[in-house]
């Protein structure tokens, strides 16, 4: 032992005495500081997010350091003439070569310490919870010395397996093909993420470990059986080195470090197998999809809907995060479609194991994502039908697409996403979840072709079973016996998060932001600001209360799946909340001030930014309508912000001049009074405030009636 | 003592060494050759660094082919050439190699230390970094980090190039000394070297033995066939074809100290062989160039 440290210590005294390398990992903690350092407003202040992105690249490229590392360990001396002397001396080949390991494993730590510490830093600072802080650490910790550990082992096996320099091009193509090309060229193209285990920094453009309401709980499984193989692996690259050296310079053991190498390569193939069977399963689920209905949308029959007034669903989670469900669903019969099959949307991933209509059982069939009734199971009369449908099954519906894989809706632990437009309860209609194109797959969006906007009822729900907080779409409060109840009038759907999550209020009723724990400084200012717009309006505006209440800001697009790109414009209604992506340069910001405000006040998915047959339109093609919603917001802007009017207009979106100009002068006279007094009479008049959903269906209100309501002197 | 049966060792296609038998007693003990012939190969091997293809060796006793590991506990070795870490001091070295020789007791390893410095005249440098060492001084190091431990066989491969004289009688010198109580081998092509100190010898020529024996038997394979042979210096040119081991001026004329089977010139005196021209002769009769 005393051997091994003392071998130990110089491989450590060389490391530690290269002003170069000394220099690096402090320069690295620097970058990262620099990094964390620049978060602020406008963009996302994100933390957690920023940490990963910086692994996913700055890691990436100190992981050539290590396969340098690696080579130069060995090539310094045990594979230079000069220092033949050394394989003369009485020491244990496997000590040379582990002690070479552990001291390149300790500089490299270095590097991943000097983040920990810089992220900490922040974190503290941010006021993140200390035992999620540690979590964070340590799943950037481990993931780091996993990257490095096996790296390493990869430039010492590559020094001893190649002849001379051309060692030094083999490794630089190695970390090449690990990180960016197996990554974008191979997994990304064939969709082959059974090959993860393979990147030598798995946080390289991974969009769902990248988010902290679930990434690396939701992938625990993944990274722990990866983790497994990858350690078996790395044993095996030094089993490699050390049998390599042994017949590099004659050692009696040699025969007994093949055997050993073989048996680790024996051991890495076994620890890769529970880790390809939960890709198996996954690919299984994927082609489950495929079959539900093809997935080509040009081949569909076309999406039917019918009515529904009220739901009241049961939720329960079982072990191994087995949902049962119980759907109760009132109809209107006369709402039901005529002829054929009732056709009711369920995610595939659930069995219906029983179906009654009126309280009687009947018989259903099910196919894919539908489950159709016998109309005959249906009564042909005036009034209200109820339907009861029962079903189980675990939903993890995993979907993969280029460079990234995809949950379109999960539950697992107290790791939940279950959006309405997956259909985790019966749809009324024939709607397709999921469209295949070619290469990848689509989640439809809600109001699109392929799933209708619904139509309004009112739900109740009750969870059960679920370990942590659950949110929704929807006010919840918690119910009898650890169970949460769900209720709301007149809405389109219940969503609902669960999750490493956070609720960001400043006063009791005032906006809630329901976000992961990086976002809560973002989030405490933005309430603030929407308090305060709230507060301005309600002293001369009787618009809605309940709509808009919360904003989800979590890094997917409305409706979308875990793990998507962030697409831009990627905010939308749901419920009483606003459903914001969150990206580093979509967050909540002026722009999505100006879309809670608009939202609140007017309803809808016809936000400034939203409504994309308005988007780009010159003033005189936007309706008059339109264009005196977003005076509202121009108001606020310009009155309650104290905004310049450019700058306003950019945000508002664009306003005629026959529209802006009066605001304009009274506000330049000091009459904001008379502009509100004008808005408000016409957002009475014309019942402005209802969600209508689309620009073009607005009141037509006529230009002179505008300029008349001016004319009138208060 | 090393007893070497049947040791081979082919690179490729090219046998460095075919079948070597030789037995290496204690003392000292010369290995020549000229480049190429496998000295290298054969020190290497020696030294644990190279397995043979064929044949073994055993080193006190010890079996090379099976027993590496224990070999490299009875060894000491200098290699050709000779690097250390430059950011060590002489000292630090010294004490790392004592270290992985098994001197585990940090007493036993300071004094091991002091004795091998002072058997190589170190001590003024012993705390200054390695980087900064002469080539001599390097070279001194190095033998001082294959005498550590006190092995009971020394390989020394070349020990005297680009020494200056004076280090290099030193280092004759030394080696002299330590084979009073070790087996130490020596490979050279400096012939020199080997007269000067060793009783044994043994000429590798193409891999192969050409010829083991003391050095006044290598000597002997010269005898009577040396000459010195004067010439005017308008009659050089045609000395070209003898085998000339060395040439003086003397007045006018040039005095050529000449190898060969017969007398070369009617004026022709013989000479009493030295080592070299039994070496020179061994070679020119086996075929081959001396280098």
């Amino acid at each position: 032992m005393r051997k091994w440290l003392r071998l130990w210590e110089q491989e450590c005294g060389w490391l530690w005495r290269n002003p170069v390398l000394l220099l690096l990992p402090p320069l690295y903690g620097f970058l990262l500081f620099l990094r964390l350092a620049r978060l602020g407003p406008p963009s996302s202040e994100d933390l957690y997010s920023a940490v990963f992105d910086f692994h996913g690249t700055m890691e990436t490229l100190s992981l050539g350091l290590a396969i340098w590392l690696g080579l130069a360990l060995l090539r310094r001396d045990v594979l230079r003439q000069g220092y033949e002397w050394l394989g003369t001396l009485p020491v244990s080949r496997v000590a040379l070569v582990t002690a070479k390991y552990a001291a390149g494993f300790a500089y490299l730590s270095q590097f991943a310490l000097l983040a920990a510490a810089v992220f900490a830093g922040f974190a503290v600072r941010r006021g993140l919870p200390g035992d999620l802080l540690l979590r964070h650490l340590g799943f950037f910790a481990l993931q780091d010395e996993w990257s490095y550990g096996v790296t390493l082992a990869l430039g010492m096996v590559l020094a001893l397996l190649i002849p001379g320099r051309l060692a030094y091009l083999v490794a630089f193509c190695a970390w090449i093909f690990g990180t960016y090309f197996l990554q974008h060229f191979v997994i990304a193209r064939y969709h082959w993420y059974f090959l993860d285990t393979f990147l030598l920094d798995p946080l390289l453009g991974d969009r769902i470990l990248a988010i902290e309401a679930w990434g690396y709980s939701l992938l625990s499984r993944d990274l722990f059986l990866s983790r497994i193989f990858v350690a078996a692996f790395t044993l095996w690259l030094l089993a490699c080195t050390t049998a390599l050296l042994m017949f590099r310079w004659p050692a009696a053991a040699r025969r007994k470090a093949v055997l050993a190498a073989a048996a680790a390569l024996a051991l890495a193939a076994v620890a890769y197998v529970p880790y390809g069977l939960l890709w198996q399963e996954r690919y299984r689920i994927e082609a489950s999809a495929l079959r539900a209905d093809g997935g080509d949308p040009e081949k569909r029959a076309p999406a039917v809907q019918f009515p529904v007034e009220a739901y009241r669903i049961t939720l329960a989670r079982g072990p191994n995060d087995v949902l049962s469900g119980t759907a109760e669903l009132t109809l209107p019969a006369s709402g039901l479609p005529r002829g054929g099959p009732v056709t009711f949307t369920l995610n595939r991933l659930l069995t219906v194991t029983r179906v009654q209509v009126d309280g009687k059982p009947v018989p259903w069939e099910r196919s894919g994502d539908h489950l159709f009734l016998a109309r005959s199971s249906l009564p042909a009369r005036a009034g209200t039908v109820t339907v009861r449908v029962e079903y189980r099954g675990r939903l993890f519906d995993w979907l993969s697409m280029p460079s990234s894989q995809r949950l379109a809706a999960f539950v697992q632990g107290g790791d939940v996403y279950l959006p309405a437009s997956q259909a985790w309860y019966p749809l009324p209609g024939r709607f397709y979840l999921k469209s295949l194109y070619p290469g990848y797959w689509v989640v439809s969006t809600p109001g699109g072709p392929n799933l209708p906007a619904m139509p309004p009822a009112a739900f109740r729900l009750l969870l059960r079973g679920f370990p942590g907080r659950v949110y929704a779409t929807v006010p919840g409060r918690p119910g009898p016996g650890r169970t949460q109840i769900f209720t709301a009038d007149q809405v389109d759907g219940l969503s609902l998060f669960g999750g490493n999550l956070t609720e960001v209020r400043l006063d009791p009723g005032g906006e809630t932001v329901i976000c992961s724990p990086s976002n809560v400084p973002e989030a405490r200012r933005f309430v603030a600001q929407v308090d305060r717009a709230r507060r301005y309006f309600a002293s001369w505006l009787d618009a809605p209360r309940d709509r808009a209440r919360r904003v989800i800001y979590l890094p997917l697009p409305p409706y979308g799946a875990v793990g998507d790109y962030p697409l831009s414009g990627s905010y939308g209604l749901s419920g009483q909340s606003l459903l914001a992506t969150e990206s580093t340069h979509l967050n909540l910001d002026s722009y999505r001030l100006v879309d809670v405000v608009h939202a609140w006040l007017f309803g809808g998915n016809d936000l400034p930014g939203w409504v994309v047959p308005l988007r780009g339109l010159p003033p005189d093609q936007i309706p008059l309508a339109q264009q005196i919603r977003r005076a509202f917001v121009y108001l606020y802007l310009r009155d309650g912000l104290g905004m310049a009017p450019d700058q306003a207009l950019k945000l508002a979106g664009t306003i005629g001049d026959a529209v802006r100009r009066p605001i304009d002068e009274a506000l330049r006279r000091g009459e904001a009074e008379r502009v509100k007094g004008v808005l408000k009479a016409f957002y009475e008049r014309y019942d402005l405030s209802r969600g209508l959903g689309d620009g073009r269906s607005l009141p037509a209100i006529p230009l002179q009636e505008w300029q008349k309501a001016w004319e009138v002197r208060p | 003592m090393i007893e070497i049966r049947g040791l081979s060792r082919r690179y490729g296609r090219r046998w460095a060494l075919k079948g070597l038998d030789l037995t290496v007693e204690a003392g000292m003990f010369g290995l020549l050759g000229p480049n190429g012939a496998g000295k290298t190969t054969l020190m290497r091997i020696l030294a644990t660094l190279l397995p043979p293809t064929s044949g073994d060796a055993l080193v006190e006793g010890v079996p090379l082919r099976s027993r590496p590991d224990e070999i490299r506990k009875l060894i000491g070795y200098l290699p050709q050439l000779f690097q250390v870490y430059p950011q060590m001091t002489g000292g630090e070295f010294l004490e790392y190699v004592a270290l992985m020789k098994g001197v585990d007791d940090p007493r036993a390893r300071r004094r091991s230390v002091e004795e091998v410095v002072e058997q190589v005249h170190l001590g003024e440098w012993i705390d200054r970094k390695a980087g900064t060492y002469s080539g001599g001084t390097r070279r001194r190091l190095g033998i001082a980090q294959a005498l550590i431990g006190d092995p009971r066989v020394l390989i020394v491969d070349e020990p005297t190039a680009g020494l200056d004289p004076e280090e290099r009688v030193r280092f004759r010198n030394l080696l002299a000394t330590l084979s009073l109580r070790k087996t130490v081998l020596l490979s050279t092509h400096i012939v020199s070297d080997i007269e000067s100190s060793c009783r044994r010898v043994a000429v590798l020529d193409r891999g192969e033995l050409a010829m083991a024996g003391t050095t006044a038997e290598l000597a002997d394979r010269a005898r009577g066939k040396v000459w010195e042979v004067r010439l005017a210096e308008s009659e050089l040119p045609e000395a070209a074809s003898w085998q000339l081991v060395a040439t003086r001026q003397e007045g006018s004329e040039v005095v050529c100290r000449v190898i060969a089977a017969e007398r070369p010139a009617p004026e022709a005196k013989p000479l009493e062989p030295t080592l070299e021209d039994g070496y020179l002769a061994l070679l020119r009769a086996r075929g081959g160039e001396p280098a």
